[in-house]
């Protein structure tokens, strides 16, 4: 999973001054020139203070982003056009606290925050996507502009490892295959399990893995705990869904995933054939991600 | 999560502090320039402040006022060059600049420009106290740019702190790029510096003309003599020879050519740092032996500048108290010369100090007798003399300041057939026991007479016959305290006036170094310091290149060892630390693999005599440092400051080293 963070050291940040800190420096240009041009002692003594605060600030600007770690955390999948999110944890080990500190993709904005003494702060970097596919993480940057603005200290490129994966956009519409119960419309009109499908047959205890829509709350709110409702006949209700044989194959990914989505939404069990090795019919959040991913991935598994 | 990166569209309020910043800024030059530069500076703020209700102007809107602001200097000044309608346009754009800031970046323009506006007031008068002024305007400058890079989260106490940390290590740093820094003698560019401010000395002499510099504290000069300083009632510095009268005024006249030399023992070496009068005088005490660079005696034995003297200006003289010289025949008509109308009474009474042939110094002598005789006082408020102001004070007023003795006893000598010239200058002048230099101000000036006897000019100031103790005992204090007790004389009433004097002197003191090392530290004085801390041969490219070195090393120092963070050692850690630097002191230093029990062990297992408190040591680290108990902290603590292990165990086993 992660790497092994390593605090930030005295060779992995540096020192650029702003632009305001040029602009700084060209007023100390000025005043310098004025100062030889009249010999006015004071205007030299303002000046070479001037460049001595601006210069020793570096010290401060430095000291704001050493010792600092950045662990990595799990990114967020998402489909393609959506952005992806990649999750690091800055944590500040030290009693000094810091501030403006912005964590930032290479291209992009960054986030800024301030972190008090021991804090950690998780920060989220949402990451356009165009293709599916995994999406690899953008080296980050750790920068700050304290103490004042003149100068910016950053740190070194930090790697992060794991890909997010960009699931493929769902087309917007795709029927599911057969399997699909013809008394569909009855068991709605019985108002007990509409989107379950099947006869009620009783509760029993939510396993891991389970939709929780078919939680039945008013047990819940009884106390007698997380029960689910069972359904008969869901064997019936398994369905395999198939890559479509036709069509471009982003689009064929496309429906394919609008009909991964439409299946566990309508509480069906499904399994999904795309590649050699065939996810078995099974429902819940886990086996959709697996499913979403199995397509983001499928070009991958072929090659 | 807040996003200061992404930088707000709307114009939010600018910072309290940078408001009053500029403000500051301003203060030194509020003086110099004109009212309507304020008043429409202030209406472009007020119209920033009001901007809520009123709309700020567009972009097109603002470049119009800007080349409004142009043609409004342009059309008062006639111009956009130079001092004041420059930094009238500087002060009318930054309010111009008020009125557009709307992120974090322009607020950093309106520092930056506030620094080039409180320039413009170093420039005018760079006195220690504007010196002052700017170290606390940098303080709130940064404290500022502080609060515009980081709005939030950090309290005002710590930036203050901050900045005030990072003030006393930059005063250093700031310092030797000051004494190094290569200075370039007469600037980049031609330029009119402004001139300071004229002194009250004058080349007329009228009643009235020297008694109004009276209430002028002012420093006219201040002299360090090399040695020790002569006596109060020696210290005569010349800077106008007046020999043209009229019966009322007395004017600079005909000197003839450059002639003499100045002689005697003893001779006074000294150096003059004059303040600038904007004239070429350069008051000298006595007869200058030789001229200062860039300046030449001229003739009266007086010395003047090739230029009007702008700036401070440094130069060192010799002087002797005797000039020796010829008196032309024509000199001499124009040193007799009187006014035709002058009143037969004072020819009299010339005439009466001139009978029976009596010698120069005789009638020197009695003309002077004739003042105390007659009970002349002298008043630092004479009054009106009138049309013919020698008669009036000879015969009726009989009062009179220095000016109208010097007039009164040349007319005489003049009309008792002895050349005579007045001679206007400084007189006395303070000696500093702080700064060990002679304080010469503007209530300081004097004038007396030269009178030619044997064949020179000799000085006779008849003031100080008539009232020697005001002229001998410190007229600077006597003046003072004339004005601030109306007419008491005395010694200083009141330990409060003694230490407000001694104050004075501090401040004085104070200047005195300010213009050594400030105003005046040119490329000459800074070869002469460099030279005395042992750097030899001092030119342009080796300061530049130390300079330049300089800031290498400390960039790279800074890069080293700047980036410390502060140790994060736990208590109990940093008392265990110390216990085990004692224990390396006697030979058992701790392997860097060591657990504390492993150490305890073997240490014991070395000392057994130390047993006890070693056990106690580590026990108390072990519970204090992974089961946190603040008792076992203070434990440890006590009983490491209490260990110290001898090198040897003691002979007899129960000799506790420890109490």
């Amino acid at each position: 999973m992660s790497f092994p963070a390593q605090p930030l050291g005295r060779r992995s940040v540096y020192l650029l001054p702003t632009r305001e800190g040029l602009w700084f420096g060209a007023t100390l240009l000025v005043l310098l020139l004025a100062a030889i041009n009249y010999g006015n002692g004071l205007a030299y003594a303002i000046t070479f203070l001037l460049a001595s605060l601006a210069t020793l600030s570096s010290a401060a600007a430095q000291r704001n982003l050493l010792g600092l770690s950045v662990h990595e955390g799990l990114p967020r999948a998402n489909f393609v056009g959506s952005p992806v999110t990649f999750r690091v944890i800055v944590v500040n080990p030290s009693a000094l606290p810091r501030f403006g500190i912005t964590v930032a993709p290479e291209r992009g904005p960054g986030l800024a925050f301030d972190l008090a003494a021991h804090e950690h702060r998780t920060v989220d970097i949402p990451w356009q996507t165009r293709r599916r596919g995994p999406v690899m993480p953008p080296r980050l940057r750790l920068s700050s502009r304290y103490p004042f603005g003149l100068l910016r200290a950053f740190s070194r490129h930090i790697p992060l490892e794991d890909p997010a994966i960009a699931y493929p956009a769902p087309a917007p519409h795709a029927p599911l295959p057969s399997g699909r119960p013809s008394a569909d419309s009855e068991q709605e009109a019985l108002g007990v399990n509409a989107e379950g499908g099947g006869d009620f047959v009783g509760l029993s205890a939510l396993r891991p893995g389970e939709s929780p829509r078919h939680v039945h709350w008013k047990a819940v709110a009884a106390g007698r705990g997380l029960m689910v409702k069972r359904f008969a006949g869901l064997a019936e209700r398994e369905i395999w869904l198939t890559l479509p044989t036709l069509g471009d194959i982003e689009e064929r990914l496309s429906r394919l995933c609008r009909q991964v989505l439409d299946a566990e939404q309508q509480g069906y069990r499904y399994g999904l054939t795309v590649d050699g090795a065939p996810l078995t019919p099974n429902a819940g959040p886990l086996h959709l991600e697996a499913c979403l991913s199995k397509l983001a991935l499928y070009e991958d598994a072929i090659r | 999560m807040k996003t200061p990166s992404a930088r707000a569209a709307t114009p939010q309020a600018l910072p309290a502090i940078l408001i009053a910043l500029i403000a500051c800024s301003f203060v030194p030059l509020i003086t110099r320039l004109p009212w309507w530069t304020w008043a429409t500076a202030a209406l472009f703020v007020a119209w920033r402040a009001g901007g809520a209700r009123l709309g700020l102007p567009s972009r097109t809107l603002r470049w119009v006022l800007v080349l409004g602001v142009t043609v409004l200097v342009y059309g008062r000044f006639h111009t956009l060059l130079g001092e004041r309608p420059g930094m009238s346009l500087l002060v009318l754009l930054v309010g111009l600049k008020s009125l557009e800031a709307r992120a974090a970046r322009d607020s950093v323009i309106l520092v930056l420009l506030s620094y080039i506006a409180l320039l413009g007031g170093l420039l005018v008068h760079p006195s220690l106290l504007i010196g002052l002024y700017a170290l606390a305007f940098l303080v709130v400058s940064f404290v500022t740019l502080s609060v515009i890079s980081q709005p939030l989260g950090l309290p005002m106490r710590q930036r203050w702190r901050q900045v005030f940390v990072l003030l006393l290590q930059a005063i250093p740093l700031a310092l030797i790029a000051y004494i190094v820094f290569p200075r370039i003698a007469g600037g980049l560019w031609r330029s009119a510096p402004v001139p300071i401010g004229q002194t009250g000395l004058t080349a007329v002499l009228r009643p009235g003309s020297l008694s109004d510099l009276l209430s002028s504290r002012k420093v006219a000069m201040r002299v360090m003599f090399h040695g020790t300083p002569p006596p109060k009632s020696q210290r005569y510095f010349r800077a106008y020879v007046l020999t043209a009268t009229n019966g009322r005024v007395w004017r600079e006249g005909p000197l003839g050519r450059k002639v003499g030399r100045s002689v005697g023992r003893p001779r006074r070496r000294y150096t003059v740092l004059l303040n600038p009068a904007g004239n070429r005088v350069l008051p000298a005490l006595d007869w200058p032996v030789e001229a200062p660079r860039h300046a030449a005696i001229v003739a009266g034995g007086l010395v003047r500048a090739q230029h009007r003297v702008r700036h401070i200006l440094r130069y060192s003289l010799e002087s002797a108290p005797i000039r020796q010289g010829s008196l032309t025949p024509a000199m001499r008509r124009e040193d007799l010369a009187l006014p035709s109308d002058l009143d037969p009474r004072i020819v009299a009474l010339a005439r009466r100090f001139a009978r029976r042939g009596a010698s120069p110094v005789m009638i020197v002598r009695r003309a002077l007798a004739y003042f105390v005789r007659h009970h002349f006082v002298y008043t630092l408020t004479p009054p009106a003399m009138g049309q013919d102001p020698v008669r009036r004070f000879l015969f009726h007023v009989r009062a009179g300041y220095c000016e109208d003795y010097a007039a009164a006893f040349a007319t005489l000598m003049r009309a008792a057939g002895l050349p005579t010239r007045v001679v206007v200058g400084f007189f006395g002048g303070e000696f500093n026991p702080d700064g060990g230099d002679v304080i010469v101000r503007e209530w300081d000036a004097h004038s007396w007479t030269e009178v030619w006897i044997g064949g020179v000019w000799r000085r006779v100031d008849p003031t100080a016959v008539v009232a020697p103790g005001a002229l001998h005992e410190g007229v600077g204090a006597l003046r003072r305290l004339l004005k601030e007790h109306a007419g008491q004389f005395g010694p200083y009433h009141s330990w409060w006036t003694a230490f407000r004097h001694r104050l004075r002197l501090w401040r004085d003191a104070a200047t005195t170094n300010w213009d050594n090392w400030v105003i005046d530290y040119n490329a000459r004085r800074q070869a002469a310091l460099l030279r005395r801390l042992g750097w030899k041969d001092v030119n342009l490219a080796s300061l530049g290149i130390a300079t330049l070195a300089l800031g290498v090393l400390i960039v790279s120092l800074l890069k080293a060892l700047g980036g410390r963070t502060p140790s994060q050692k736990d208590p109990a850690m940093r008392a265990y630390d110390r216990y085990c630097r004692r224990l390396a002191r006697i030979g058992l230093a701790r392997r860097g693999s060591e657990g504390p029990r492993d150490y305890l062990a073997r240490a014991v297992g070395a000392r057994p005599d130390l047993d006890r408190p070693m056990t106690e040591i580590t026990a108390a680290y072990i519970e204090a440092r992974y089961a946190e108990r603040t008792a076992a902290l203070a434990r440890l603590r006590l009983r490491v400051r209490s260990f110290r292990p001898r090198a040897h165990p003691p002979q007899s086993a129960h000799s506790g080293l420890l109490r």
